[in-house]
């Protein structure tokens, strides 16, 4: 390996594609956290079938992609577990297409717009099992914080799901809002489902316009 | 790492949790399987040095191994009953971290894991994917 691989290295590769579908399918595949799909899904075959899935996809569309220069700087393995399983890669997306939409943003621990004071807290859920205590460390984390907090639940289609039916489902997560308003003050919550393919209302495009319109009400202090 | 002896050990640490009445999944084997590979008994620590060899990481269940999920996914967990481990030593140190920690759930493990390497739960996400070689001196 020769110079350390940075953010910097990823955006510039990233601003260069032009496709739309391209730029949606990273992304996607950059949802995936793979430890707890590891953790989580002895019992179901299933999932384990398409987690191998997964795993292929994440090769072909994020690491075969990358120009010869960024994986000269890489281990592919490494770089898998270390920026895709984690939320570093969809972050640095998300902050790199808010910025695009002026937007002044940058990833922190979390994504930060400095200027209107909000934290975009990002969690992919793997199971309902999960939400407690995602929910505990959300609190856990921001308890002393006067920032305002966009709480993004993103969950990426698995195999050949229904997208309208798996989306109405995740809204059942907006349960969790009122009480976090309670315990952090100014905040709104976005359940977002992404299909593999780009498809009207479950793609990066869709997400963004949520993001800044969700931001645009925090901003104003326009919520409930 | 050996996916043999990995799955071994796994089966020997569900097999005593089961006689133990305290097996609660995976999440639970993973947290002591990465005991088993960087707790010192003696010096009551996480240290960087590695017993078997299986490469570990900070994910948002705690510490994770991807060599040891597979190991335990090809196993029939329900029907592991006795297993023996022949290795003395190393049978010893399992029996021990089974001791010390064999009652705890997965939750609790990776509350246990995360704070003797310091790390809190706020923070746990500013080293995700990191190894644990990056994270213990």
């Amino acid at each position: 390996m020769n110079k350390k691989f940075t953010s910097e290295d990823f955006i510039t590769f990233y601003k260069k594609l032009e496709d739309r579908d391209k730029r949606h399918k990273i992304f996607y595949y950059s949802l995936f956290d793979g430890s707890s799909l590891g953790e989580l899904s002895k019992k179901d075959t299933c999932l384990k079938k398409e987690f191998k899935e997964l795993e292929k996809g994440i090769k072909e569309y994020i690491i075969d992609i990358l120009p010869s220069k960024i994986k000269r700087k890489i281990n592919k393995e490494d770089f898998i577990k270390r920026y895709v399983y984690t939320d570093w890669l969809c972050k640095q997306i998300l902050t790199f297409e808010l910025r695009k939409e002026s937007i002044n943003c940058r990833v922190e621990e979390d994504i930060n717009i400095p200027t209107k004071n909000i934290t975009i807290e990002i969690k992919r859920p793997v199971s309902g099992s999960q939400m407690k205590t995602i929910v505990e460390e959300i609190v856990e984390k921001f308890k002393n914080s006067s920032n305002k907090f966009l709480i993004l639940f993103i969950f990426p289609q698995v195999g050949n799901e229904n997208a309208t039916r798996l989306s109405q489902l995740i809204e059942i997560n907006y349960i969790v809002e009122d009480y976090l308003k309670g315990k952090l003050g100014k905040l709104k919550v976005i359940c977002q489902y992404i299909t593999k393919d780009y498809k009207e209302g479950y793609n990066l495009n869709s997400l963004l316009e949520r993001l800044k319109s969700n931001i645009k009400l925090l901003e104003e202090n326009n919520i409930r | 790492m050996n996916k043999l002896l990995n799955k071994e050990i796994v089966s020997y640490i569900i097999s005593k949790l089961k006689e133990r009445g305290s097996f609660y999944g995976k999440v639970q084997t993973m947290k002591l399987m990465f005991l088993v590979e960087h707790f010192n008994i003696e010096k009551n620590k996480i240290e960087k040095n590695s017993l078997l060899g299986n490469e570990y990481r900070i994910y948002y269940l705690g510490p994770m191994s991807f060599e040891v999920s597979e190991a335990y996914d090809e196993l029939e967990v329900d029907k592991i009953k006795e297993v023996k481990i022949f290795d003395e030593k190393l049978k010893e140190k399992i029996d021990k971290i089974l001791e010390l920690f064999g009652k705890f759930d997965g939750l609790t493990l990776q509350d246990k894991c995360l704070e003797m390497m310091g790390i809190t739960i706020k923070e746990k996400s500013k080293y995700f994917g990191c190894k644990i070689s990056e994270i213990v001196k």
